[in-house]
């Protein structure tokens, strides 16, 4: 069973979305993560953004070095992305879509969860 | 059991300190362990000792450093999110050169490592968000 | 597992992945999620805090189980998995 997994849930210009994925950097120094990004939490995956004339930093580009820190599972919802008129092709990384049960199902899969 | 509980939500703008407040009361209440409870995002404001609320409105910093204090819990506050929006111990005061330090000695500063250790130690992890 | 939601628009937007037979409960704005949902009151295992019922003067409009903090723990105790959704 992998150890922790991470619900990201916030939109990309939140300091929450910055935050939760620091703490997923740090999660996966000492444990097994995945991490899944639901709701608005989608849109930090969507590839080509520039938050900086905003004074954001685009920590998303950082998605790409998830592998390296040995996040391989990268999830979303098919539904949700149906519903955004997204594809995976507009996406920054490469994801695992599953569908409403299977999200149901990591909940379950993992000892903890940790939501941002 | 060993509870970690989580806390995102600023003192005043948002009811997640007092429902995370209320319910690690009720943990300890009735006799299971708080590992520990960490203060993220806007959660790192329950930890100031600076606030000044009217006597007659609750004082839900004073509550978290009482509780803290009573019960000899590990109130920890991310030192990341603290810094960047001034919340600092003496130490860090000292280092930025700032006026003046604002975390309450109830509680500690600290790294996300603490979360992650947090959560893998503890049997269940409860996150109040806002 | 337990579900637990702080207002009705994260309830609205996750209800998806809830499963059949886990458990919900409302806390803080969350309980007004209950309001004129027959179907959601009368499920076996939703629950909505008192606290946060009365706070809002809900107790006269909210059927489902009401509970204590104390119960919250329970709850967290005697479930697998917990999501807590804001």
């Amino acid at each position: 069973m992998s150890q922790i997994l991470f619900v990201m849930s916030r939109s990309p210009g939140s300091i929450n979305a910055q935050e939760g994925f620091d703490a997923l950097l740090m999660g996966s120094a000492f444990a097994t993560c995945s991490v899944v990004f639901l709701g608005t939490g989608l849109f930090q995956l969507v590839d080509g953004q520039d938050a900086e004339p905003l004074g954001g930093k685009n920590f998303s580009h950082g998605f790409g070095a998830l592998n390296d820190y040995g996040v391989s599972e990268i999830y979303c919802n098919k539904r949700e992305l149906d519903r955004a008129d997204l594809a995976i092709q507009d996406l920054s990384v490469p994801v695992r879509l599953l569908d409403d049960d299977e999200i149901n199902a990591l909940f379950n899969d993992h000892q903890m969860i940790l939501s941002f | 059991m060993k509870f970690a509980i989580v806390v995102y939500g600023a003192p005043y703008s948002h009811q997640a300190s007092r429902s995370g407040y209320l319910f690690t009361r009720a943990v300890l209440d009735m006799g299971h362990e708080v590992h520990r409870v960490f203060f993220y995002h806007d959660g790192v404001y329950n930890a100031s000792k600076l606030a000044a609320p009217p006597q007659d409105e609750a004082d839900i910093q004073a509550d978290w450093a009482t509780l803290g204090s009573t019960h000899d819990l590990d109130l920890v506050v991310c030192i990341a999110s603290a810094l960047r929006r001034g919340m600092l111990d003496p130490t860090e005061a000292a280092r930025y050169d700032k006026s003046a330090d604002s975390i309450a000695d109830e509680f500690s500063i600290s790294g996300l490592g603490q979360l992650i250790d947090a959560t893998l130690e503890a049997d269940k992890v409860v996150t109040f968000g806002v | 597992m337990l579900h637990t939601f702080n207002k009705p628009q994260a309830y609205i937007d996750n209800q998806p992945y809830i499963a059949p037979d886990d458990q919900i409960l409302f806390i803080e704005d969350g309980v007004y999620a209950l309001l004129g949902d027959e179907a959601l009151n009368s499920r076996s295992e939703v629950y909505a805090l008192e606290i946060d019922v009365k706070a809002r003067g809900l107790s006269d409009k909210i059927h489902c189980k009401v509970i204590s903090h104390q119960d919250f723990v329970t709850l967290c105790v005697e479930t697998g998995q917990i999501k807590n959704w804001f």
